[in-house]
């Protein structure tokens, strides 16, 4: 397994990529900015999600205490999700300074998101999973500047210890 | 994990399970909840080292928010 130093590389390079590209880069791109070949980075994507998710954790779990969702689509080496972003469309649009370039995780992880972009206005637009009537959050450095409507509420069907048991689910 | 227009809304979802009820909480109670030091420094570069250890942790919120219980994984009944 890849030492915890490489893992920590390799997450702040994937979690980069999604903020100025709106996606996840393909570990060929990772293995370029770490100046890795492309099966070590291929190897060590797969590690690093496998180490975030557990059980398999990394050296001393550290990795696995950071928290989130991460995860790659089935039997691929492609993301599809990584915590606050996901790499398919969801309902959960997400605007940065009026762009809409990326997707939030779920609508909760989508409220993590404006931290990524320090000073920076974070819009969330949605649609009600019940009504399907449009909802909107705006966000700058953690704080809300706006929810329409003002009633509008987040939810879990999974309590919180059990959140990591099923990511995709959850 | 999902946003909705109201309350209401959560409780007329085809999929809500009602032993969550605890779990519906205005957005901005739970933009509160995805402030823990861990979601704001995911960016540095740093940050698989020392993740883990920033504060405010998610139990410190819960706390400050009065959150305990078998949905929150804290209190006698919790974890």
């Amino acid at each position: 397994m890849a030492g915890i130093q490489v893992l920590a590389r390799m997450y702040h390079a994937i979690l980069s990529g999604f903020v100025h590209d709106g996606r996840a880069p393909h570990y060929t791109e990772i293995a370029r900015e770490l100046d890795i070949d492309a099966e070590e980075a291929r190897r060590t994507q797969g590690e690093l999600l496998a180490a975030l998710s557990g059980p398999l954790a990394a050296d001393d779990g550290r990795l696995v205490s950071l928290g989130g969702a991460h995860w790659a689509l089935p039997a691929t080496d492609y993301i599809a999700s990584f915590s606050p972003f996901a790499n398919v469309a969801t309902q959960y649009r997400v605007s940065v300074d009026g762009q809409q370039k990326w997707y939030g995780q779920c609508g909760l992880e989508s409220l993590a998101i404006s931290w990524l972009f320090p000073g920076k206005e974070v819009q969330i637009d949605a649609c009600c999973l019940d009504c399907t009537e449009p909802l909107t959050v705006r966000m700058r450095d953690g704080e809300v500047l706006e929810v329409t409507p003002p009633t509008a509420v987040g939810h879990s069907n999974v309590p919180l210890p059990r959140f990591a048991l099923n990511w995709p689910h959850t | 994990m999902n946003l909705f227009r109201s309350e209401e809304h959560v409780r007329a979802w085809s999929f809500f399970d009602a032993s969550s009820a605890d779990g519906i909480m205005p957005v901005r109670s739970w933009a509160h909840f995805f402030s823990q030091g861990r979601m704001r420094a995911r960016l540095d570069p740093d940050f698989a080292l020392k993740g883990a250890g920033l504060r405010p942790t998610r139990d410190e919120i819960l706390a400050e928010m009065g959150k305990s219980g078998p949905y929150w994984g804290t209190g006698p009944s919790g974890r």
